[in-house]
């Protein structure tokens, strides 16, 4: 998947600050209503990134979503910088199949059983977080099989009109 | 009637089971003790032990994790009891009916149903029940015995 | 003042057996480690989320907490008026933070209630329901329930208070603020509430930011964090009202900051009734562009947080929810260690976990031999023993 380079001229004086510590991780920088801003960086650098925003700029991890999408798992990492009134979403991306990525547990002790429940429900593996087991599907659910997967139907589900 | 049914009518002790519901009917059910209701002046008793207990409140829709569970402490109280269904989910599932996590074999009285098939099984539906659902459900079901 | 009972009636608290939620390790009478499962609540919402329409949805999200049941949902209908880029009526906004606010005072009544019952004062149990009754009553009148309130939809709100009632709600809130504050009284100058929770349970503010927890429970570890004023919403920004913070770190810090928020709560109301402004209930709204937003809001025990994101169609793709108990519950871990077991009970009640999270509560097991210890009901019956060895203690 070829990703853009590309910086837009951003408002909020929170961005220009990050972007002076780790400009260089960040693919884009999107601002699209007031004091929501989302950055893309590739999977490499999430470590980075987080360590800068939840260390060194004071902000606090609020959850991590996943998200999966066709060929890979979207991962939005959320950060809160309540002093600044702003959240700011970093998002990156772990390719399928078996999707992989750092996790950030060893930084951030928040992070630990936000990225289990991922880990159960969307099927992406956090390397080298502490405890990576089984949260929040019953003991007997199948391995392997994700609910918010999109290969995941479920045999109730009915649609309705 | 036998003496044992007899001094269940008179002062039935619950015991309260949540399989996995959101809370509501349990607070309700809490609320039931509270001075506005105050369902102890009936000699109804929250008890902290199945084993003690003549009655069960059960809410949930008895998720997969939870079945095996309920379907202990059913077989740990007393016969007779009753089993009281309380709210939408208990009942049904209602809107949860077709969510992943439930149970297989079914909803509350399913569960129950497996373990034993003459179970006596009392619903009160309702999102959450009031209070007063609750206790004409509970007035009912001793009456109907 | 303050008439005080202490006859300890026994525990009603509904307990499940055997379930395990937190499994504690104990060494002799102290907390070694901590070990998380949960599962027996889990219902897959987030999965129902995506095959239901936008505004079935509403419904859906109200039932994941039944105490926070007026946040969820304005959390969700914030993030999708994001996405639409709908404007609320000023009206709506007032009516979410009136009943975001009775909702705010009934939980922590709730929580005050409930954390008495396990310090074995079922008294302050009795009182805290009682007086938070009225306020139910409101919020029946208001949005026709007490409970699941299902006022708030995407654009708006569905009911308005009528004028007349205005004055029925000021009274109530003149009548319940005399009662708070004897309450509050009796909470925070017992002499042996202060030895069961001044200096138990206590979460450092370098922990308390390591696990990123919010609401009252940061609060009181001296981070004055509220999403009420960092990233207002509704009414907030419209109305004069204080973060309340305390530095305290323990129990008691986090029971202080609880009640004295009611207080904080009772004044909003008091100043929505009076602003608020005539006007339309609802921006309609006819679909939901592509697009993804966030809604956050202050729920009584924390921030609620829901990321939705849609492509157009009638569903949201996904929906992530990320209640503040989800957050706030694993700093117990920090908490209870080093603990001996009678404080367990209330350091764990301290983070206010959903009731039904509670409830099937911990076991203490052996470090040692893996061996059952205690139970959640002994672990219960030694706090409410805890408080009579203290009282029988000062009295002698």
């Amino acid at each position: 998947m070829v990703r853009s380079m590309e910086t837009i001229a951003t408002g909020h004086p929170l961005v220009q600050r990050i972007l002076d510590r780790v400009g260089r991780c960040i693919e884009r920088v999107r601002e699209d209503r007031p004091n929501r801003v989302f950055l893309e960086i590739a999977p490499a650098h999430n470590l980075e990134v987080a360590r800068v925003l939840f260390w060194d700029l004071g902000a606090r991890l609020a959850t991590i979503s996943g998200v999966d999408l066709r060929d890979s798992v979207e991962i939005n990492y959320h950060f809160c910088f309540d002093a600044e009134h702003c959240v700011v979403t970093v998002k990156t991306w772990a390719d399928k199949p078996d999707p992989h990525i750092e996790s950030l547990a060893p930084i951030i002790t928040g992070a630990q059983w936000v990225e289990r429940e991922i880990n159960d429900l969307i099927g992406c593996t956090f390397d080298h977080h502490p405890g990576l087991t089984r949260l929040i599907l019953a003991d007997d659910w199948p391995e392997g099989v994700h609910p918010l997967s999109r290969e995941y139907q479920c045999p109730l589900n009915r649609e309705y009109p | 009637m036998s003496w044992k049914l007899w001094a269940l009518k008179k002062s039935p002790w619950v015991y309260h089971v949540n399989t996995g519901a959101c809370n509501n009917c349990d607070i309700e059910v809490l609320e039931l003790l509270t001075p506005r209701f105050d369902v102890e002046r009936f000699g109804v008793m929250l008890v902290g032990s199945p084993r003690h207990a003549d009655a069960l409140l059960v809410s949930g829709i008895c998720t997969r994790q939870a079945a095996p569970r309920l379907q202990e402490v059913y077989r740990q109280t007393p016969k007779p009891c009753v089993v009281f269904c309380i709210g939408a989910c208990a009942c049904s599932r209602g809107i949860f009916h077709d969510a992943y996590h439930t149970s297989p074999v079914g909803p509350v009285d399913e569960v129950i149903k497996q373990v034993d098939p003459n179970a006596i099984i009392m619903y009160i539906p309702g999102c959450p029940p009031k209070p007063e659902a609750m206790i004409l459900g509970v007035v009912k079901a001793l009456n109907a015995l | 003042m303050g008439y005080r009972t202490l006859i300890p009636i026994g525990p009603y608290h509904p307990l499940q057996e055997e379930a395990e939620f937190f499994q504690l390790y104990v060494e002799g009478e102290t907390v070694v480690d901590m070990e998380w499962r949960t599962s027996y609540n889990h219902r897959g919402i987030e999965q129902l989320c995506t095959k239901r329409t936008f505004d079935q949805v509403l419904f859906v999200v109200e039932r994941v907490c039944g105490i926070c049941s007026a946040s969820h949902p304005l959390a969700y209908v914030q993030a999708v008026e994001e996405i639409a880029g709908v404007e609320v009526p000023e009206r709506a906004l007032y009516l979410r933070t009136i009943v975001n606010e009775l909702e705010r005072i009934h939980s922590h009544m709730l929580w005050v209630g409930l954390a008495g019952h396990f310090l074995g004062y079922n008294t302050v149990f009795m009182w805290a329901w009682k007086y938070r009754e009225p306020v139910l009553d409101l919020l029946e009148l208001t949005t026709g329930s007490r409970i699941n309130y299902a006022n708030t939809k995407v654009g708006g709100v569905r009911r308005d208070i009528a004028n007349e009632h205005k004055p029925y709600i000021l009274k109530v809130m003149d009548e319940f603020e005399p009662k708070l504050e004897m309450l509050t009284k009796a909470v925070l100058d017992d002499y042996i509430l202060h030895l069961r929770t001044k200096n138990v349970g206590i979460l450092s503010k370098e922990e308390a930011k390591k696990y990123c927890v919010t609401g009252p429970t940061v609060r009181a570890s001296d981070i004055p964090i509220d999403v009420r004023r960092d990233d207002p919403y509704a009414a907030y920004d419209r109305v004069e009202w204080d973060v309340i913070t305390d530095d305290g770190c323990d129990v008691f810090g986090k029971a202080k900051v609880r009640l004295l928020e009611c207080f904080e709560s009772v004044k909003i109301i008091r100043q929505c009734v009076k602003q608020m402004p005539e006007g339309p209930l609802e921006t309609p709204v006819k679909d939901i562009p592509a697009g993804e937003a966030i809604g956050h809001v202050e729920a009584p025990r924390g921030e609620t947080f829901h990321y939705v994101r849609s492509d157009g169609g009638p569903n949201p793709v996904r929906h992530k929810i990320r209640a503040p108990s989800f957050v706030n519950v694993p700093s117990f871990k920090a908490t209870c260690v080093g603990q001996p077991v009678a404080d367990v009970t209330i350091a764990l009640a301290a983070v206010d976990p959903c009731y039904s999270c509670t409830e099937r509560l911990a076991v203490a097991v052996d470090a040692t031999t893996k061996k059952l210890r205690y139970t959640f009901e002994d672990l219960l019956r030694l706090s409410q023993e805890k408080t009579e060895r203290l009282r029988k203690g000062k009295e002698a």
